[in-house]
């Protein structure tokens, strides 16, 4: 269980991250290593569809490149996600290390579910938010809803949306459009 | 489908909001009558049984008053709500008129279904922010989650939540506590 605040203990880095080898998934955020479940079939589905259409656009225009979790994105030295799927750009593509993904790709997606919710919907969004992602896409299974943000000076605003049906469209990506009941498996 | 941007069309206010007939419920939004659905069972019966034990709590120390909706929150002239829970402190009991509450109410709750998530975790949510909403209850039936919210400065930040288990406290109800599983009905 994650403290929301954290004065008197000692902050994790990259290193102590780095350095687990217990076997299990972790992220680290603001100093804290928090393990991540194993992802439902529904979670996995979702990703695999999202993951197709987005790839396939990418590449066609030449826009960059599509890197999904496990990879390490290491924010800030206290801070080391792994976002579902990521978009980096082409001029963001020095970025790309041997690690992992040092500061903040262009795009993210999480695809929501009951034990990654409170950290997708508040805490990571919010350091996405400050370290300047320019998407977030956020997939809610099972309350069969997609949102897209855009960071306006630093704060996620909601521009594209959809319930059940619908498209779903991308700024950081023009032209990129999904329809919502390809990338919701339960649909 | 609402407009996220509303620079052409003529803001709708509190006199078009009151005088809809047609006998569906609507929200006055920025400016935009936004239907609202009849909920499913599981909104109710989780909505019922948290207020239920906020009213125990609230009445039995002379706190306030606690509505469940539908009851008019006329935050402002283009911004008519109806939480699903509010409550009114005595210190606020001044803005309680005879059929609406003119401003905020102390704490709110929503209760998110996928015709509501959009609503209740964005565009109320910010209308509540900014309007000095003390305390933002969010129950996320789907994803068997709650998470609340304490207003600092105009700004929500998460301060009690949980996942299918475990206890919620609130900040502006000193000493009221939740188990989860007694508010969600599918655990």
């Amino acid at each position: 269980m994650f403290e929301l605040t954290s004065t008197y203990k000692k902050k994790l880095t990259y290193n102590d991250y780095a350095a687990n080898d217990d076997g299990k998934r972790y992220e680290l955020i603001n100093g804290e290593l928090i393990m991540v479940p194993a992802p439902s079939t529904f979670h996995q589905r979702s990703h695999r569809d999202f993951n197709r259409i987005i790839d396939y656009f990418v590449m066609k225009n030449s826009l960059g490149e599509i890197l999904y979790a496990p990879t390490d994105v290491i924010l800030d030295d206290d801070n080391v996600v792994q976002p579902d799927l990521m978009f980096i750009s082409n001029d963001n593509i020095c970025n790309i290390l041997g690690n992992g993904y040092n500061g903040a790709p262009d795009l993210v997606l999480e695809i929501l579910s009951p034990s990654s919710i409170i950290m997708d919907r508040n805490i990571k969004k919010e350091l996405y938010e400050k370290h300047g992602v320019k998407e977030y896409w956020l997939v809610d299974l099972a309350n069969k809803t997609v949102e897209v943000f855009e960071n306006i000076d630093g704060k996620f605003s909601l521009y594209s949306y959809a319930v059940e049906k619908g498209k779903l469209i991308s700024k950081v990506l023009n032209g990129f459009e999904v329809e919502i009941k390809d990338i919701l498996p339960n649909l | 489908m609402f407009e996220l941007t509303n620079t052409y069309k003529k803001k709708k206010t509190y006199s078009d909001y009151a005088a809809k007939d047609d006998g569906y419920r609507y929200e006055l939004i920025n400016g935009e009558l936004i239907m609202v659905p009849g909920p499913s069972k599981f909104h109710q019966k989780s909505g019922g049984d948290l207020y239920v034990s906020l009213y125990l709590f609230i009445t039995g120390n002379n706190l306030g008053e606690i509505y469940y909706a539908p009851y008019d929150v006329i935050l402002d002239e283009n911004n008519t709500v109806q939480p699903d829970i509010l409550f009114i402190s005595n210190e606020n009991s001044l803005n309680n008129q005879d059929k609406a509450l003119y401003g905020a109410p102390d704490l709110v709750v929503e209760i998110i279904s996928p015709s509501s998530v959009i609503y209740d975790r964005n565009i109320k949510k910010e209308l509540y922010e900014k309007y000095g909403v003390k305390e933002y209850w969010l129950v996320d039936i789907e994803n068997k989650t709650v998470e609340i919210f304490e207003n600092i400065e105009g700004k929500f930040s998460l301060f009690s939540y949980a996942v299918e288990k475990g206890k919620l406290t609130s900040k502006v109800l000193n000493g009221f506590e939740v188990e989860i599983k007694d508010i969600l009905p599918n655990l």
